[in-house]
Parts: structure tokens; sequence; C-alpha cells
């Protein structure tokens, strides 16, 4: 599903990725674990279109289409999901009028018809019961005073809603506690499915006790220096990143 | 949200719908302005001698007077002897008694603004007194109000039917020479809207005009005078539009509010007069006088105004504060895009005890777009207790367009309290990517970002008008981004 | 359109300048001319609307005596302080093209560069970070009208507080001062003026700002018959920093006026300004702040804010915050209260055993004391505090119970 070769991205002229190469298949969940500032999000805004992150060599492919000559909303519309590390407020607008806008959007450029109101709100209550949304939230501004949790809770409800074929996870447990955790995870399990790939991007190895890789990729310094199962994250957690950066690979 | 519903993108391909022509036969006066003219109005409308003396003492007084030039807008000279004062449809009799006898070629103008004058009698429950040019046309559902003693028609109509009440009323609360385009509006006004609604009536309906400037080089100086007596509540729904011509035109309007004892008025304005091009040519100057008196102890006037027309907009609806614990409110939304310039704020002026009252306004600048707020807060030595709370943002989209906050405030009494608050800021790189990632086109990520930064506002105003505003935000920001 | 034939205080305008260097005689015959055109300003015009100017502008005035300031305390080491006279005298030079360093001034200021005899020049050279204030005193001791000037020159990365001291009992002079500065890049200059003359005083500071400067201006206003006070500050160079400070108080008829104009002309500069004003007697406070972001000053910071408490029945405040923005890239706000002290600390402090009126002058005192205490240099702070506790009531409890 995704294909990304020998990827160099640029911010503001600094060199961050170094040369990426990764592939992930449909159905398959990859955890790229790193420390803070290795190129973790940098990766997470490329796959979404983000503008000011310059891509110097490589490629990247995406069901076979060359995601990068895609505008942002092209991606999503094509399945690309980011869920953000830092959710942005949107005062005024309505978390579901908002979701509504980007669920039609997306129906269109795929040419289904539009949801109307009626069937949007019945799909979107089945949806917020998957992250124990409250209705409440729903109705409130996007992620407008939003507690931490609450904001990771609406990225994963999103998610569920429009349904992507790549989900592309940014430290979607930072900032959480251990049950909130538990109920993001929980979200997250009843969306892996055989048609869909996932890219969950983390810090800590605690998130992958609860969406259990199948593959974990250690990205340090722009570069990936390690790949394996998910033992590798365990290993990670006893020995830090330096130690396993040092290793020989496996 | 209804809009929800709506395919965006077919919004943001039409440029102005309601630019068209009607190609009707019409009546015009000469163009220019002198005394003649003014009494060629006046017999035109057959109206009381004490009238046309009115105009004439406005007219004298206009003489005198000077074009204000404070106002943070710049516009070529306007030659007020180019302009056509007078001009109405041709009609065989008198004015159409029913919707029937409605030229249909004026209903299909309607028809095509979006308010089919027969839908809206059905399904809205709206009562529509239409101006066309300078002469109502149609007024719907006056039976129906009359039963209730509620007065809605046309301004000379009003002075043929009900001469004690214009008498009263008018200039009541604009006089003749409070400024330079009053004073105009007073000598050459050729109609608009007058309503009365009595004693402890609450309005069964909400009371709606469009008016419409058609034929080429015409002012349009209508006059609109509502007044609610004691106990009594009406919302007012002001409609614009006008076609899309290469050269200026002239809209100086007068209203005047006048709300006794507990009694309410609600008015609201979507203004979607034609703002030129790209490139600022055309457009429409509009020059409008709006002022409510809240006469009465514990009256309310409210004001709601969706700005996303004309070249020049200055305009500053207002409030004077004399009954005890009166209430006044404005909630405006102003968005200049291309090369339109709009000042535009209110006064609200403290005059009774335990007076409030709320201004908020949301100012968007886009292209080259000039927008200011211009807001005065006056309050007075009497006013004990007065409170009023200010909040004007404004929203910059692109670096060519500007945002000015003027306010000026007031303050003579010691109980009073009064803030003031105001923000400028730009539409956040981060909220259009969000929008972006989840399928929104920048366009519409745009107009989203954009509606809610003017949501406080677009509530106040009555759902069918809502749906009509966000629209209207979205279309006027067509090209603003990207 | 202003009948400048009527404005008594322009009679003292000569015809013609015959002394000084010729480039000086060019300025002041030019603000003459300036002047005999468009007058000094009347009510119409909208910056002087609710400032009461035909009080000045058509009163008759003798000419006081000397225009030079006093330095209060011996200047600090680094500082080099000359008398203008002196300067103009010996070395003209030196300040050519020095002076107007905002532009051709209008107004009162122009008649300052007509008609001003005497003055101070400050320098500061590059990388001299002086950390005593120098103290420069007006007194205005005998009526009349006098024209102080004072200009403040600061090399690169150079640090510099200046106090500057307005005094004086007579209550029929006139003081129309023109203070400027300008700040090299990266300078600091922490500016202090304390207003405590009874007579009238128009004031100007024009501050020039290099890159990375940053000038912080603390203005205490301790009535006055009619005091009108402008500063400008013009952010010329990327990064550079304005905090634009004031504390007023009218009591009686005084009549009190700030204007302050900050003008972003670079990216990346910030401006902050808070002004706290109380209005009790008949006294009429007047602030009038204008945020002005050119096109291409992206990135810009600014805020600014007015707080007054109106104290009684007859006094007036106006505030008029103003925007005007150009740039898109920016961050800029503005708030203005008007109130009165809040019944619930005054309720606290009484149920406290605290007198009401004692509760009244601490609530006051505290509301003025918060811009007072932005000044960084400690001693000044002291000085300034004790400035405001001389002028409210109960001053001499407040400084014992705070």
């Amino acid at each position: 599903m995704l294909k990304i070769e020998d990827l160099h991205v640029e911010v503001e002229g600094k060199p961050i990725l170094k040369g990426i190469s990764l592939e992930v298949a449909a159905g398959e969940v990859h955890a790229i674990m790193g420390p803070n500032g290795s190129g973790k999000s940098t990766l997470a805004y490329v796959l979404a279109g983000r503008e000011g992150y310059e891509v110097t060599k490589g490629s990247i492919t995406y069901k076979g289409e060359d995601l990068l000559e895609m505008v942002p909303e092209a991606r999503a519309a094509e399945g690309i999901f980011l869920g953000f590390q830092y959710p942005v407020a949107i005062p005024g607008v309505s978390n579901i009028y908002f979701l509504k806008a980007a669920l039609n959007a997306i129906r269109k450029h795929r040419g289904q018809d539009p949801l109307d109101a009626i069937d949007f709100m019945k799909l979107s209550k089945e949806k917020a019961a998957i992250v124990q949304l409250p209705d409440e939230l729903t109705k409130r501004s996007v992620n407008d005073g939003f507690s931490g949790g609450e904001k990771k809770r609406n990225e994963i409800f999103q998610m569920a809603l429009l349904e992507p074929s790549l989900a592309v996870l940014d430290e979607t447990d930072s900032g959480l506690d251990i049950d909130a955790l538990k109920v993001v995870a929980q979200g997250v399990n009843a969306l892996r499915g055989p048609e869909r790939a996932m890219l969950v991007i983390t810090h800590y190895q605690r998130l992958l006790d609860h969406i259990v890789p199948d593959v974990v990729h250690v990205l340090i310094d722009g570069r990936i220096v390690r790949t394996g199962d998910k033992n590798l994250a365990k290993q990670l957690e006893r020995e830090g990143y330096s130690e396993v950066r040092d290793a020989p690979s496996l | 949200m209804s809009s929800a519903t709506e395919p965006i993108d077919e919004i943001l391909k039409k440029s102005y719908d309601a630019g068209f022509v009607t190609d009707i036969e019409q009546e015009y006066a000469p163009p220019g302005l002198n005394e003649d003219i003014v009494k060629f109005i006046s017999k035109k409308k057959q109206e009381p001698e004490w009238l046309l003396q009115w105009r004439l003492k406005a007219y004298r007084r206009w003489q005198q007077m000077s074009e204000p030039r404070w106002a943070k807008v710049s516009y070529p000279e306007i030659d007020y002897q180019d302009i056509c004062y007078y001009a109405a449809p041709k009609t065989d009799k008198d004015a159409p008694k029913s919707l029937d006898e409605v030229d249909p070629e004026l209903l299909e103008t309607y028809e095509k603004l979006g308010i089919p004058l027969h839908e809206r009698e059905v399904l809205a429950g709206v009562a529509v007194d239409a101006v066309f040019d300078s002469v109502s046309v149609a007024t719907t559902f006056r039976e129906k109000l009359a039963e209730v003693g509620v007065i809605f028609m046309s301004f000379s109509e009003a002075v043929q039917e009900h001469p004690e009440l214009i008498k009263k009323y008018l200039g009541s609360v604009v006089p003749v020479s409070d400024n330079f385009f009053a004073a105009l509006n007073s000598a050459v006004f050729s109609d608009g809207s007058f309503v009365y609604i009595p004693k402890g009536v609450r309005c069964p309906m909400e009371l709606s005009t469009y008016f419409r400037i058609n034929a080429a080089k015409t002012g349009q100086f209508e006059r609109t005078l509502i007044v609610a007596d004691e106990g009594s509540y009406v919302s007012y729904l002001e409609g614009c539009t006008a076609p899309m011509r290469d050269e200026n035109q002239l809209h100086a309007a007068v209203v005047e509010l006048v709300a006794h004892k507990d009694a309410e008025i609600k008015y609201s304005t979507v203004q979607n007069w034609y703002p030129g091009d790209e490139n600022g040519k055309g457009g429409i100057f509009n020059f409008v006088t709006k002022r409510g008196l809240c006469e009465g102890e514990a009256s309310k006037i409210s004001w709601t105004q969706v700005e996303t027309g004309s070249a020049i907009t200055w305009k500053y609806p207002s409030c004077i504060l004399k009954g005890d614990d009166s209430i006044g409110e404005f909630y405006s939304v102003a968005l200049s895009n291309h090369r339109q310039q709009a000042d535009t704020g209110t006064k609200m002026i403290h005059l009774g005890k335990n007076t409030k009252s709320t201004i908020i306004s949301k100012g968007i600048s886009a292209g080259h777009g000039q927008q200011t707020y211009r807001g005065g807060v006056k309050i007075m030595r009497g006013a004990d207790n007065a409170r009023n709370y200010t909040q004007c943002d404004s929203l910059l989209i692109g670096d060519k367009c500007g945002a000015h906050t003027v306010p000026y405030v007031d303050v003579r009494n010691s109980t009073s309290k009064l803030e003031h608050e105001a923000t400028t800021s730009r539409i956040g790189e981060d909220q259009l990517f969000y929008c972006r990632q989840r399928g929104l086109s920048e366009e519409d990520a745009v107009s989203l970002i954009v509606n809610g930064f003017a949501k406080e506002v677009l509530k106040e105003l009555p759902m069918e008008f809502a749906v009509e505003a966000q629209k209207l935000l979205g279309v006027s920001l067509e090209g603003a981004v990207g | 359109m202003t009948d400048t034939a009527r404005q008594t205080l322009l009679r003292s305008l000569p015809a013609s300048f015959e002394t000084g260097p010729e480039w000086l005689r060019s300025l002041r015959a030019r603000a003459a001319d300036a002047l005999r055109e468009q007058g000094l300003p009347s009510k119409k015009t909208e910056a002087w609307r609710f400032t009461p100017v035909r009080s000045v502008v058509d009163a008759e005035f003798a000419r006081a005596p000397g225009d030079a300031p006093a330095l209060g305390s011996d200047v600090p080491e680094g500082v080099r302080a000359r008398s203008l006279r002196a300067v103009l005298g010996s070395e003209p030079e030196l300040l050519e093209g020095r002076l107007e360093l905002a532009g051709p001034p209008e107004h009162f200021a122009a008649l300052n560069t007509a008609l001003f005899s005497d003055g101070l020049w400050i320098d500061v050279p590059a990388g001299t970070v002086v950390e005593t204030p120098i103290e420069v005193t007006h007194a205005v001791a005998r009526a009349g009208v006098s024209y102080p000037r004072v200009l403040v020159t600061t090399g690169e990365s150079a640090e510099l507080t200046i106090i500057e001291t307005y005094t004086g009992a007579a209550s029929d002079g006139l003081t129309n001062s023109v203070v400027e500065l300008d700040l090299g890049p990266n300078a600091k200059v922490s500016h202090v003026r304390v207003h405590e003359n009874a007579g009238m005083q128009v004031g100007r500071v024009d501050v020039r700002q290099a890159a990375d400067s940053r000038y912080q201006s603390t203005v205490v206003t301790l009535g006055g018959a009619l005091h009108r006070f402008d500063v400008r500050a013009l952010l010329q160079g990327k990064g550079a920093e304005c905090q634009l400070d004031g504390a007023y108080l009218v009591e009686g008829e005084d009549h009190v006026d700030h204007h302050t104009l900050v003008e972003h002309q670079a990216p990346y500069c910030r401006s902050d300004q808070t002004y706290r004003g109380i209005a009790s007697g008949k006294g009429t406070t007047v602030f009038d702040g204008i945020v002005v972001v050119h096109r291409d000053a992206q990135k810009t910071e600014a805020h600014q804010e007015n707080r007054n408490l109106l104290l009684s029945e007859n006094a007036t405040v106006h505030t008029k915050p103003h925007l005007e923005i150009d740039a898109d890239d920016v961050v800029c706000s503005h708030g203005a209260t008007v109130g009165s002290l809040d019944d619930d600390q005054l309720f606290y402090l009484r149920a406290r055993g605290i007198p009401e009126d004692l509760a009244h002058a601490m609530l006051t005192f505290a509301f003025l004391e918060s811009i007072v205490d932005r000044v960084r240099h400690e001693p000044t702070r002291a000085r300034m505090r004790e400035a405001l506790l001389a002028r409210i009531p109960h001053g001499d409890e407040i400084r014992e119970v705070t």
C-alpha cells in the first residue's frame, strides 16, 4: 500500500530525514519509535502533505500513485488519515459539522452520494461510542477547550468516521493517562482490518502493549537504524535508544 | 447546519449571482438635483404639503453641508448632478393589489435572487415588501398582519394612509440635518417601508424587505421607519442586492427605529450589494444612516448585519438608550475582498439608568480589502449603572489587505462599567492544514474557518438568513487564498 | 482652515532666523513656515478633539528665561551630557541631521524646533552600559512659556536609564517640550518621566529604534491644568521592541491627555502598551493609542491596554485604542476598560477592619502601582512610588501597610 524509498526531507534548509525506506502492506500495523527530534513527526507531516517540508530526494508511492504529487485534501480523499500530535482548535466550527463536511468531501471524491443529516448523525453516534466520546464533545467547536485526552479521543473518533486506508497516528499516546490510553487503543484496534494499514508513531513502548504492531522500526537522527518485530519495542524499553542504535542490526 | 449538504464547490464557482439586469420599462426623473426635482418626486407621490416642505428643508440643509471625509475609505468624487433621483417601473394602473397583478418579469427577478414570493408565502411564512428601485411593488400578508393591527406597507402608502404616524415619527431619530447623506435622503427618498406594531402585539411573522437597485445610473434612497409601541415585538429582515454594472451607484438609505416601553425591535440585514469586480471597477457606494431610539423603559433594539457587498460601505447602525433599563445590541460581520472598503461599526449612547449595550464585531479582510471598525460608546452623566461590552475581532487573509480598529470611548458616569476587547489575527496555517488533512479543499477550509470566526454573529440571524449569510461569506471569499 | 492670526502663541515666531548654523536656521524657518500656514491644532483636528487646546493656543505667555533643563545629579560615568547651545556654538556639525529624527515636526513640536534656545544632548557610545540613571529636571519656576529640548543618542548595544522630572508650582506656565531618542542596534533605553508640575504642558517624545533595540518608557502624570503628551516610537529595525507604560491621575479640574503611536515598520518587532488612569473630581483623562503595522512588518506582535477608574460623578474618561494593520502575519490586540473600584475587594478590606476611605485609597494606589512595578531599576521604582504616594489620600498610611 505504502512504499517509501530513500526519503530525504529538509525543513527550513535543515536535513531532518536522511534516507528512509519503508514498505507497509494492507492489513499491517507498523510502529515507528524514536527519541525526540529523530524525525518521527516530520515523516507524518510529509505523508499528509504539509507545506514547509521539502523532499530533496527519494519517493513515496501510495496505492501505486506518486503521493508527493497530491495536495493534502487529495491524500485525505484517497484514504490517508493523520492523527495529529497536537490537534489545533478551530473556534466556532462545530466538530460534527466539520466532520460531516469532511466526510462528504471524501465521499464525493469516491463518487458516493453525500450522507444526509439523519444518516450522518446515526453514523456519528455509532463511531463516537467506539472511543466513548461524549455526545456533548461532538457538538463543541473542533478541539476548542478540549483536554489533551479529549483531543486524542476526538482524533480516533474522526478516524473511525472517515474510515481511512492508511492511518498515521502521531504520538497518539502522549499526554494520556493509562485509562484514556486503553480507550484510545481499543478504538484503534477496533479499526484494524485486512484492508487497512497503520503507521503508529510513538516515543514510548507503552502504547505498543495495547496496539500490538506487526513490525517495529527505530528512527534515530533521520534514519531507520533497526527494524524488527514487537520484541524490538520491548528491547528498547529495557535498554534505551542508544543501546539499540549501537547494537548490530538483527 | 443545513448548508452542509450543499455542494460548496458549486457555491464557490458562483461569482455574483444577483448581477443581472431586469429589462422592464422604467419611468425616470431627469438626472440632477434641484428644488424642482424634489418637488417632482413629492408630486409623483402625491404627498401632502408638509412633507414637501420637510423635503425642501432637508434639501436646503444638504446644500450647505459637505460630504464627510473622516472614514477610512477612498473613492472618486460623486457627481450628485449626474444621478437620477427617481425611477419607477411603469405600470398601467396603480400599485398591484395582489401577486397576480405583479409584472411577471419582476417576479422572475425575485425568483433569480432566490426569494420567490409565492414560496416564501407558503413555506416560510415571511411577508415580503419588495422594493424595486423606488416603488414598492408587492406587499404580501398585509391582511393577515392587519388582523392583529400591524401596519406593514410601503412608505408612500403609509404617507397616504397613516399621515399622523409618519408626521410624528419621520425624522424623530435621524433629523434631516444629521449628516450629509441623511439630508440627501430626506430630500429625495422615493420609497421604503413603514412598520407599526401596536401596543402589546407580538408580530406573528418575520417582516422582510428586499431592496434592489436595477436601473442604471440610479441612486436608491429608501427610507425605513419602524415603530414598536409599548410591549410589542418585531423582527425585521432586510436583504440587498444590485445588478453588476461598470459604473458606481449610490445608495443612501435612512432607517429609523423607535422602541417604546418594553418593546423590542430586532433588525437584521444581509447586505450583498454589488461589490465591484476584482479590480475595483463598479460597485455600490453604500452610505447608510441607521439609528434606533430606545425611547421607553426596558425597551430593546438589536442590530445584526452581515455585510459582504458594496464597493464602499459607510454605515454605523446605532442605538440611543434613553429609557431606563433599555438595551442596545450590535452584531456585525463585515467582509472586504478584492478592492472593497468598509468603514462600519456602531454608536451606543447611554442616557438612561441601568442601560446595557453589547457590541460584537467581526471583520474579515482578504485580497486588497480594507476593513475598519469604527465604534463609539458614550456613557453620559445620568446613566447610572450603565454597562457596555465590546468585542471586535479582525481576521486577515493574505498580505495585501488591511484591518483597522477605531473605537471611541467616552465615559462620564462613575457607576458605569465598560469593557472593550479587540484582536487581530490571520487564518492559521495549522488550521488550514488540519482541515485539508480531513479532506476539505482549501477554499472550503477557509470558508469553514471564517464561518466559525463569525459564528457569534451569525447565530443572531433568523434561520433562513443565517444560511444565506454563510453561503455569502463563502462566495465572497472566492479566490482569497492560494 | 485654522485662523492662525488668532493663535497668540504663534506671535512669538520671528520673521527670520539669524543665529546658529545654516542647517538649524533652515529647520527653524521650515517649522515656522509650516506653523504660519497650518497653525496650531484646534478642536477640529482629529488628534486634538478631546484636548481643550484653545486655552494654550490663544493664551498670552511671556517667554520664560532659559530652556535648559538641569542635571539632577552627577552625570554617570560613560555618559556624555552637553548643552545643546554649547554644541551648536562650537561643533554644530555633530548635531546636523540628528534633530527631527522622526521627520518634520508639526504643531507644538514645530514650535519648539523654531524657538528652543537650549537643551541637552545625552550620548552613550557603542558598547557602554550605564547602570546609574541620569537625572534630568525641568523646573517650571516662573510663569511663561519654555521650550525644553533633549536629544538622546545611543550607539550599538549601549544601555541607559534616564529619569526626567517636570516640576514646578506655577499654574500659569506652559512647557512645550520635545525629547528625541535615537537607539542604535541592540541598544536598551529605559526612560522614566514624572510629570508633577501644576501648569500646562505639551510634550512630545520621538523614538527611533534600530534592530533589536529596546525602549521602555514609563510615564507618571500627576494632575496638571492641561497636560498633553505624545509618545511616538518608530520600530525601524528588525526585532526592535518597545514597551510604553503610563500611570496618570486627575482631580479638581485637571486635564491629562496621553497619546501614543507605535509604528511597526520592520518585521519581528514587538510592542506592548499599558496605560492606567484614575479620574476623580471634575477631571478629564484621555488616552489615544495607535498601533500601525506596515505591510512589510510581518511577525509583528503588538498589544495595547488602557484601564481606567472613574471615581467621581463629574469626571470624564475618554479612551481610544486604535489598530491599523496592513500586514497579515501578526498578533495584535487591544483592550480598554472603564469602571469603578471593585465592590467585592472594597468589602473584603472593610470586613478586615480597614476604614472605607483608606480601603479606597489602597485599591487606587494598587491600581497605579502595577505600572510603576514594571520599572526594573529599583531605586527609580521606589522614587516613582513615593511620587504616587504623595498624591494619593492616606499615602502615609499606605506606605506603612504595603
